[in-house]
Parts: structure tokens; C-alpha cells; sequence
């Protein structure tokens, strides 16, 4: 979709702001950490706290000790931080015993330093690798401040020389196995050398070597911009740019502070975009961002080179007579003492209002401007600042441009909802009219409309002042809650005045063809308006026709209706009675066999005896078998079976018919002869 | 067991190579027994980023990521090789994208998608025509590029000198076991998303209120793209293979920020915090399927009466149909429990569809009598409810009709039939003694 000429415009005038802020700073971050980020975060590091009053292993417990230190807080528990972190010192390495240590000359209850760790910082301060160094020079300093080692001056300078060895055009590696160079390292390392430059005694050719590695250092050549934020990286290493950037703060700031130095890398640029980086994370959530965040803004706002000022307009809008009120503070948020004069002040059309004005001093040292006051209309204001001091390193205070947003009550009056069997929007005359007594009330009828009809909404926006106003968000919604639908449509304003016009026909898909009571609502609405309202305006008894027909929608996840299967009913059979008559028929002319057998006195006279007796027994048997197995067949066998006991009985069956038809047959013939 | 498993492979195999290789096979089959239990989805995720400064204005939730066993690797969107895919390989099994861009081409996505892994995709008002692609292959429309979700009634008090675009979302989508109510208002701020309705793969997760819409904050409104409860925040979608996409129009929604704010609604003096982190959680359990997977096993069915299954099924048995059905609750496979799983006995048509009996321990039962047409049947489960995978079952059995001998034996109205045939036999029978053995005096 294209966007339209306006907001290509806004897009580049975006753009050229932004390329403005970067060539030039004339213009400080715009926020600062605030007394509500400042209790976030501090909020943040207590809820990391476990019974044992750690903070999840040393290392975090010493970044919480140190962000609340910093953050002028209270360690919650300090005590049992203390017991735990004495016995929390089980691996005698450089780091943990540098955690230990600062942990406990902070919370102040470290005592002289043993063997194990007074051997464990010698080993330190002269090692290889820029992280020993660091923890062996920060453990070694503490300790000797509070008289809890005893540790001879040279025995500390041997790491100036370890850390030198580190360096390539004054940047560090991690360490000489490296073949690559860590802003973060170098950041340790600029820590260290700054904390020995202001621990202990320096020869003036030790102070010269320290200052030409400051001012050989391409460190800040390094910086990536993004957005106006100049961020630093390490590639190699597993450390965020949060942390990169603010151990390489803190690092320069540590370092040009002992040694007084000038270090022209740092400029004013550079003040303010490491300052939008570290501020773009302060609502870090992490014990380890926190102490990130909270160290890095610590040493801008009090870094010898530049310190930016954050000029800003204090959060809730001017509302009416109020004023503006501005801030002038450092990043992390200490007010200054400066003078503000406001150049000009211009509204939404560039019209500037009022003219060039020194602002007041509020008793909370922040500044009013009243130019701003309940004549103002809503809208956006441009401000533009300027803040003058006598001191030399605020930055970002030549020319200051900020919005200030006035918020006014809008006043809805002429509420008038017309009902029209015409679209002709022009023309109403005819169309029956409900005015609505004001905004927030309902009209107390039901307003009957047919599927056919036109709704309009009329209506009329002022300001306080009375002047037309136009707001972003003006909504008339019709909606059946029942059903679920709701439809919107915008009213325009035109000729002064608002009108929605609600084709109700278009709207009978929507609502699937449903007659019934729906609500008539009005919505007024925009970021300058104050008092926003969704207000029902009157309930419409709409009806559709019906012609149409739409079935409501039905849900893809629903329990789908049971299906029993309707088995084939069984043909109707006649009558008992007339089976059994019928059986009887059948069956009567096999008395009739019996009677006429009988009758003409049928015997067996003829049946063989002797050897031929067995031969007709075994013939009638297996006749009779043959016969039974037919019944059989007809029970419970099947072909197959059938067929097999068939076969079975056929070979006696036809031996023993041919032996008694034989037999039979002599004997009648016998019988012939004689 | 294990011991005495590795002591035999030893003894069959003197050589020193061949024993650790067995050894080795042995724990793979050891650990894949033991991985039967493992979540549906797996554990490596890769997180496509708008910049790294994500991991820690993110830290909250991805470290809730990490509680759960998932390792997490970060990659910035800009990135030309971002290695989702090695050599065929997929190289993780979910990914994220918190970002307005994505570089890849966006059929890499779908195919990750194709392939069953799952995507939680937050993005915001700058969105690149990239992830609107994506979107839009899953009928997910999103607004205009700079447009927000406005809500002049219901925002933040701490957007009071903005737009209003940090609206206070109070109605999450609530489903028992998967979405579980989050009682208080989630912030969200970003770019509003317009989806399909009434879909079997695509429902909503979070919409915005009635007086809400979308639109431009520094452009007069003319026309509406979506306005009111149609305004969808997050959507899900969960595609035909069970894996899942989630569409959150902000990025913000995860942040630490919103995790940390108190919420203050314009005009309500009370302050409450926010419930993105609870929302946050379902949304990343569900869209790595840690919740709402269904499983089914054991199939049984049998005649009534019988244990085993038949080699086929004839016409008006009594038929008894038996399948286990767990659901994956994050940590086990827990026995399901809903009332409305229904099994389909279908040839061409579903012939009967009753509802399956739940016992409580996951066994869900149900007996019918088989239809009285035969042919080859087909046990259906076509279980889709709204948050829950899909879960098919599907099992042929043949159904025949009786055979000649099955048939009713004694019917009364056939009794002339058998009479007459029974009374020839029966005379035959006797007509032979008179045939062969009468003498005439």
C-alpha cells in the first residue's frame, strides 16, 4: 500500500531531523533516568536477591552492590550479603577474589587480606591477560585504601608495565594469545591503569607513558552510529554492546579524571550518543545490564571531558493553565542550574506564539513557561530551547527543540441522528430526526429503522475556546451484543460540522440479515482530546425484510452432530397361520404315501437274508446317510464339508447297491424260472 | 540392566573397536528410550533480532526461555546467512523473530513451517514487506507500515504525551489447560493485524477494545482498515502438520519494560502490573507446543466380548472401539480428559459417529453395532478444537455381509418349503424298502 504524500513528507522531514541531531549537538538525549527509572531499577536488583542474601553467585552479587552503591541505595540485608560472600570465596582466582574483596570494602565489613588472596593479587598484577590485571589492580587498590594489605607501591606499578605489553595503537587485547583486540578489555585495562594513575604515586614519566597511551588510543574510532547512538562492539567475544560500550566509558573517564587529561576523541558527539545508547537501556532488567547502565550514565554525567544535558518537558501534557514545565538535568537525572530562554514556540501550522522569553524557576529547580496557557488549542507545539551555563563541558544545550503536546476537553453538541429512506445526504428535510440532548446521554427512544433506510449522525466538535476542532477519532458504531457484530463507520467532518452516514443495507451481511435492537454509539476520540468518550447515542430497533437468508456462522472447532446408523428393516412375513396350513398341505401327500402303502399292505418280504442281508443293510444305511446328510447340509454344513462327507459315503453306498440290486435281480430271475 | 547389557556386548566382541562401537549404539538406543518422554517440540531456538541490545531489553523472557531447557541463539535480522538450514539440515527446531525485518526469503520460513517446527514472529509498525509476506501466507493481514493500534479510551497514562498508541489490551483469548485467564491488562503497542474468520488453523490471541483502530496517528482518518474487537494483537495459527506460528503486531509486548510496567489506564487511578509476562509465557508455551499436543495409542477395537481384533467384522456385530488419548502438559504426557472426542465409522460416508466415553485415565471407549452395509470401514478421529493439535486417527477394517450359513435357520413362513423337501426325502426313503423289497402275495 503507498503511503500517502503526507506521510512521505513527515518521513522526510523525519530523516532530516535526524541527520541534523547527529551533525550537530546542539540538542542533548531527550530523556533521562529518572526517579521512576531509578526506583525500576533499583526495584529490579532487590527482587534478585536469594535468602542467603546473594544475588546468584558472586559476580552478580558484587554488579548489585555496586549499581545500589552507585544508585545511593541501600544494600537490603548487608550482613548476610557480607557472610556469604566470605563464604562464597572457594576458587582462588583473580576474579573471585576481586568480587570478594570489592564486595566487602563497599558493604564495609572487609578485613586484612590473607595469604591465599595477597598471593592470588601478586600473582594478578603481573599477568598475562587483561582481566587478571584489572581484578588484580582493583582488589590490590581496595585493599590498601581501607590498610587491609600490605602491598609496596612498585609491587602495583608492575602491572603498568603488563598492561602496556597488552596494547596495540592503545587498544587492548584480552590477552597476548589473542590475535585480536577487545574494546571491552581495553576498557578493563583504561580502568586499571586509571585507578593506579589515582591510587598510588606516579613519577612524571610514568604520568607521560599513561597519557600517551590515552591519547594514542583509537578507541572511540570504533564506534558504530545508529539512530543517532553511537554504539561499541567486540566481534569476537561474547559481550553485548551494552557492556562494551560502558566498560569503555567508564574506562576513559576513569583514566583522563587521575591523570587530568584532555582526550579530544571525546566530543561532544560522542557524549551525546554513548549517552542515547546507555539510556536506550535503562530498562534493563538484569543484575548485569543494571550495573552496566547504572556506571556508564554514572560516569557521563560526571566525566571530565563532556557531560550532556538532558533538556525535557516534563511527562503529562499541559493541560490548560498549567504551563510548561522543563527539566535540566544531567543523564542521570541531578537538576543543573542553568538559564533557559525560549526562543520560539510554534504550533502546528508554524505560526510561532509569543516571543523570545527567559523561562522561571519553579521551587523544584525546574522551569515554567507560561506562553503555553489554557488559549492554547490542542495540539502539537514545537518549543525551541536554549540553555546557557557557565560550565564549559555541557553539552547539548545550544539549541533545543521539543514537542510539548496541549490536551483540551472537547465539547460534542448537536447531536442529531436522522433516519432517511434516501442516500441524498443533502437533502433531509424529510427524514425523521432524534436529537440527543448531549454527549453522554441516551436518547430515550427506540429509533425504528427498516433494512432499507440511511442512518446519519450529525454533530458538532468545539474546544474550550469554541472553535472547531478535529479530532482524529469519530466513530459511530452500531452493534448487536448478542450476536457478537459490531460495525464502524467514520464520520467526516465537513462544512464545521461532523456527519456518519450508516448504509443499513450494505450492513445485512454483517449482521447476518438479524432484525432486532441495536446500539447506536458514538465515539470521540484523539491524543489532544482530555476527555475521550464512547457515549451511546440511542437504541435502533432495526428490521430486515427477511427476503434474504444467511445462516450464522458456525465454528470449525464445534462437537459434530451424532450419527446412528438406521439398519434395513426385515421384509414382512405372512402369517403363522398360513405357514403352518400351507406346511400341512405339503406334508399331506406323504400321508397319502403312508395310507396307500398300508392300505395295499406293503412289506418287505423280499428283503435277502444270508450274506445279502448285510449287503441291503449296509445299501439302506448309507442311503439313509446320504439322505440325513442333505439335512445336515442344510443345518450346519457347508458345500465343501458336505462334498467331502459325501465322497466318504459314496464307496459303500456303491458297493452295497450294486451287491443288493444284483442279489435282487438273481433272485427274480430265479424266481422267473421256476 | 544396563551393566550386564554392556558385559555381554564385551564378551561378543573381543575386539576393542567393535565393543565401543556397540557400547556407543547401545547408549544412543539407552538415550532414545529415554528421549521418548522429551516435549513434542524441540529445544534449540534461534532468535532473528532487530539488534543484540534485545537481549537485555528482552532478558526476562528469554531467560524464561532458558528456564525451560531451550538454548537460545541470537542472530541479528540484517544478516545475509543466517544458518536456519545446513546442508538440508534444519538447525533448530523453533525459531523467533523479534524483528521489523526479516532478510531471508520468505519461503525459508515456510518451509521450517512445512516441516513441523514452529515460529513466534513479534514485529511492529516499521514491519518490511518480508514478514508481511509470511503474514499473508498465513492469512494474516497486517495494517499499513507506520500505522498503530490507537486506543484514545483505553491506553497507558504513560502515553499520555504520545499518540495513545500503547493501548491496554484486558480480553485475552482463554482456554482452559492452554491460555489460562490473565487478569490483568497487557500492554501492547505496535501495528494491528487483520485476520481470517471463523478458521480451523487461524484464531485470535489478543484483540483490542471497541473504541479501538488502526490507523496512522499523524493522518486524518477517511478510511478504516480494521477498527473495534475485530482489531487482532496476536493470532495463532496452527498449521495442518500441528506446528504453530504466533503474529504479535508488537515487539514491545515481550519487552523487560512492559514486563516490569504499572499499567495506569486513563482514567482508572489504580495501578496495576501488567500481565505481559503471564501472557508472554502461554504464548512462547504454546507456540513451542509445550502445551495443548494431543497423542493417541493403543488402538483396540473387538467384537463384544472378544479381546482381539477380528480379521474382519461382519455386518450388525456389536463392536467395541478402546484408544488411549494423552496430552502433553508441559512436562508429561497426562491423560486427556474432554468429553467431546468423537469417533467416526465411515465408508465413503460416515455410517455411525458416536461419542467416545473418557474413563479419566486417558482410555476413551465406545461400542456400536456395525452397519449393515459392508465394504472397507474406516475408525475416524477428526479431533480439532480451538489451541489443541489436530488429532487423527485413522484405522481400515473390512466388513462383510453373513454367509449362506449365517443366516436365520428356521424361518416360520419357509416351513411348506422345508416340509415338502423333508417329507420327499423322507418318502424316497421309505419308497425304496417298498420298491426294492415288496412281494406281492
Amino acid at each position: 500500500m503507498a503511503l500517502s504524500r503526507a506521510s512521505q513528507l513527515f518521513l522526510l522531514v523525519g530523516t532530516l531531523f535526524v541527520c541534523q541531531t547527529i551533525s550537530s549537538v546542539a540538542e542533548g538525549p531527550s530523556t533521562y533516568f529518572t526517579s521512576s527509572d531509578r526506583d525500576a531499577a533499583i526495584r529490579n536488583l532487590q527482587s534478585a536477591q536469594k535468602a542467603d542474601g546473594s544475588f546468584f553467585g558472586l559476580k552478580n552479587t558484587y554488579y548489585a552492590v555496586s549499581a545500589l552503591t552507585t544508585l545511593n541505595a541501600k544494600v537490603p540485608e548487608s550482613t548476610k550479603v557480607c557472610d556469604y560472600t566470605k563464604g562464597a570465596l572457594k576458587s582462588y582466582d583473580a576474579s573471585s577474589v576481586f568480587y570478594h574483596t570489592a564486595i566487602l570494602e563497599t558493604l564495609g565489613c572487609g578485613k586484612a587480606a590473607d595469604d591465599k588472596v595477597k598471593e592470588v593479587i601478586k600473582r594478578a598484577l603481573s599477568a598475562d591477560n587483561s582481566d587478571d590485571l584489572f581484578y588484580g589492580v582493583s582488589a590490590a587498590l581496595l585493599l590498601r585504601k581501607n590498610n587491609h594489605i600490605d602491598l609496596p607501591e612498585r609491587e602495583v606499578k608492575t602491572a603498568i608495565s603488563k598492561i602496556a605489553n597488552l596494547q596495540d595503537e592503545g587498544i587492548f587485547k584480552r590477552s597476548n594469545s589473542d590475535n585480536f583486540v577487545s574494546i571491552f578489555h581495553t576498557g578493563l585495562a583504561f580502568q586499571a591503569l586509571g585507578k593506579i594513575a589515582s591510587g598510588v604515586s606516579l613519577t612524571n614519566e610514568e604520568k607521560k607513558e599513561l597519557k600517551d597511551i590515552l591519547g594514542s588510543s583509537q578507541l572511540l574510532s570504533m564506534a558504530e552510529e545508529k539512530n543517532g547512538a553511537l554504539v561499541l562492539q567486540d566481534q569476537e567475544l561474547r559481550v553485548t554492546p551494552l557492556q562494551v560500550t560502558s566498560s569503555a566509558l567508564v574506562g576513559l573517564a576513569t583514566l583522563g579524571k587521575a591523570l587530568d587529561a584532555k582526550y579530544d576523541d571525546f566530543g561532544e558527539t560522542e557524549a551525546v550518543g554513548f549517552a542515547e545508547t546507555l539510556l536506550g537501556s535503562k530498562d534493563a532488567a538484569s543484575v548485569e545490564d543494571i550495573f552496566y547502565v547504572v556506571e556508564g550514565l554514572n560516569v557521563l554525567a560526571n566525566n571530565q571531558y563532556h557531560r550532556p544535558l538532558v533538556v525535557s518537558v516534563d511527562q503529562s501534557s499541559v493541560k490548560g493553565a498549567d504551563g510548561v514545565k522543563v527539566r535540566v538535568t544531567d543523564v542521570m537525572g541531578t537538576p543543573q542550574r542553568v538559564k533557559v530562554t525560549a526562543t520560539k514556540v510554534t504550533g502546528a501550522d508554524n505560526k510561532a506564539i509569543g516571543s523570545k522569553t527567559d523561562l522561571a524557576t519553579n521551587p523544584d529547580d525546574s522551569y515554567r513557561l507560561d506562553t503555553l496557557t489554557s488559549k492554547a488549542e490542542p495540539g502539537f507545539y514545537e518549543l525551541n530551547l536554549k540553555v546557557s551555563s557557565d560550565d564549559k563541558k555541557y553539552v547539548g544545550i545550544d539549541s533545543v527543540s521539543r514537542k510539548v503536546k496541549v490536551v483540551g476537553n472537547a465539547v460534542v453538541s448537536d447531536i442529531v441522528v436522522s433516519v432517511s429512506q434516501s442516500s441524498d445526504s443533502d437533502d433531509l428535510s424529510v427524514a425523521k430526526k432524534y436529537k440527543v440532548s448531549s454527549f453522554g446521554t441516551k436518547h430515550k427512544d427506540t429509533i425504528s429503522v427498516n433494512g432499507k433506510d440511511h442512518l446519519f449522525v450529525d454533530f458538532k466538535i468545539k474546544s474550550n475556546t469554541g472553535a472547531n476542532l478535529k479530532v482524529h477519532q469519530t466513530f459511530v458504531i452500531l452493534s448487536n451484543a448478542e450476536a457478537g457484530s459490531e460495525i464502524v463507520s467514520v464520520a467526516k467532518f465537513e462544512n464545521g460540522a461532523y456527519r456518519a452516514h450508516v448504509t443499513l443495507a450494505d450492513l445485512e451481511d454483517d449482521f447476518y440479515g438479524k432484525s432486532g435492537n441495536y446500539e447506536l454509539n458514538l465515539v470521540v476520540g484523539d491524543s489532544f482530546v482530555e476527555n475521550s468518550a464512547n457515549s451511546p447515542l440511542a437504541t435502533i430497533n432495526l428490521k430486515y425484510d427477511g427476503t434474504r437468508k444467511f445462516s450464522a456462522p458456525i465454528s470449525p472447532f464445534r462437537e459434530l452432530p451424532e450419527i446412528s446408523h438406521v439398519f434395513q428393516e426385515p421384509a414382512a412375513r405372512p402369517s403363522a397361520v398360513v405357514s403352518s396350513a400351507f406346511t400341512l398341505a405339503v406334508l399331506a401327500p406323504f400321508g397319502l404315501l403312508l395310507m396307500v402303502l398300508l392300505g395295499m399292505g406293503a412289506n418287505i418280504n423280499k428283503f435277502p437274508m444270508g450274506v445279502n442281508f448285510i449287503n441291503a443293510v449296509g445299501f439302506q444305511a448309507t442311503l439313509g446317510a446320504i439322505l440325513a446328510l442333505f439335512g445336515f447340509y442344510w443345518l450346519r454344513l457347508n458345500m465343501v464339508q458336505t462334498l467331502g462327507y459325501f465322497a466318504f459315503l459314496a464307496i459303500p453306498f456303491l458297493y452295497f447297491s450294486q451287491k443288493t440290486l444284483t442279489a435282487l435281480s438273481v433272485k427274480e430271475a430265479q424266481v422267473k424260472r421256476q | 540392566g544396563e551393566s550386564s547389557l554392556f558385559h555381554d556386548v564385551r564378551k561378543a566382541n573381543p575386539k576393542k573397536k567393535m565393543k565401543w562401537t556397540s557400547i556407543s549404539l547401545l547408549v544412543l538406543i539407552v538415550s532414545a528410550c529415554i528421549n521418548a518422554a522429551v516435549q513434542p517440540g524441540g529445544k534449540r531456538v534461534l532468535a532473528v533480532v532487530n539488534g543484540l541490545d534485545i537481549k537485555s531489553s528482552h532478558s526476562i523472557f528469554f531467560k524464561s526461555l532458558e528456564e525451560r531447557g531451550y538454548q537460545v541463539e541470537y542472530r541479528v535480522a540484517s544478516e545475509k546467512n543466517i544458518p536456519l538450514r545446513r546442508y538440508g539440515e534444519w538447525q533448530y527446531d523453533q525459531l523467533v523473530i523479534f524483528s521489523s525485518t526479516w532478510s531471508l526469503p520468505t519461503q525459508t520460513v515456510l518451509d521450517f513451517v512445512d516441516e513441523g517446527h514452529n515460529v513466534l514472529i513479534a514485529t511492529d509498525s516499521h514491519l518490511n514487506q518480508a514478514i508481511r509476506d509470511i503474514a499473508s501466507e498465513c492469512s494474516v493481514e497486517f495494517d499499513e507500515k507506520d500505522s498503530y493500534v490507537i486506543d484514545h479510551i483505553n491506553f497507558d497514562t504513560s502515553d499520555f504525551d504520545g499518540s495513545h498508541s500503547l493501548v491496554v489490551a484486558s480480553n485475552p483469548t482463554v482456554i482452559p489447560g492452554i491460555f489460562e485467564k490473565v487478569t490483568s491488562p497487557i500492554l501492547f503497542r505496535g501495528v494491528a493485524q487483520d485476520i481470517e474468520e471463523d478458521s480451523q488453523l487461524l484464531f485470535p490471541l489478543l484483540t483490542a477494545s471497541t473504541t479501538s483502530y488502526s490507523h496512522h496517528p499523524h493522518e486524518s482518518v477517511d478510511e478504516l482498515h480494521v477498527a473495534g474487537k475485530k482489531t487482532v494483537l496476536v493470532s495463532a495459527l496452527q498449521a495442518r502438520n500441528n506446528a504453530r506460528i504466533v503474529f504479535s503486531g508488537s515487539i514491545e509486548l515481550f519487552s523487560d519494560k512492559f514486563i516490569r510496567s504499572e499499567v495506569s489506564r486513563h482514567g482508572d487511578s489504580k495501578k496495576v502490573a501488567s500481565g505481559n509476562e503471564q501472557f508472554a509465557k502461554q504464548v512462547s508455551q504454546w507456540v513451542f507446543q509445550e502445551r495443548g499436543i494431543l497423542r493417541a495409542r493403543d488402538i483396540k477395537h473387538h467384537r463384544a466380548g472378544e479381546t482381539e481384533a477380528p480379521s474382519t467384522y461382519t455386518i450388525k456385530d456389536d463392536l467395541e472401539f478402546n484408544v488411549v488419548i494423552e496430552e502433553w502438559n508441559g512436562k508429561t504426557w497426562a491423560p486427556f480428559t474432554a468429553k467431546d472426542v468423537q469417533l467416526e465409522f465411515t465408508r465413503i460416508d460416515p455410517h455411525v459417529r458416536t461419542r467416545l466415553v473418557p474413563d479419566g485415565k486417558g482410555n476413551f471407549s465406545a461400542k456400536f453395532k456395525v452397519p449393515d452395509v459392508y465394504g472397507v470401514f474406516t475408525f475416524k478421529i477428526d479431533y480439532s478444537r480451538k489451541g489443541y493439535s489436530f488429532l487423527n486417527v485413522v484405522e481400515r477394517t473390512p466388513v462383510r455381509p453373513f454367509r449362506h450359513n449365517e443366516y436365520e435357520r428356521f424361518i416360520p413362513t419357509a416351513y411348506p418349503y422345508y416340509a415338502s423337501a423333508f417329507s420327499m426325502i423322507g418318502g424316497l426313503f421309505i419308497f425304496s424298502f417298498i420298491f426294492l423289497y415288496h412281494q406281492e402275495k
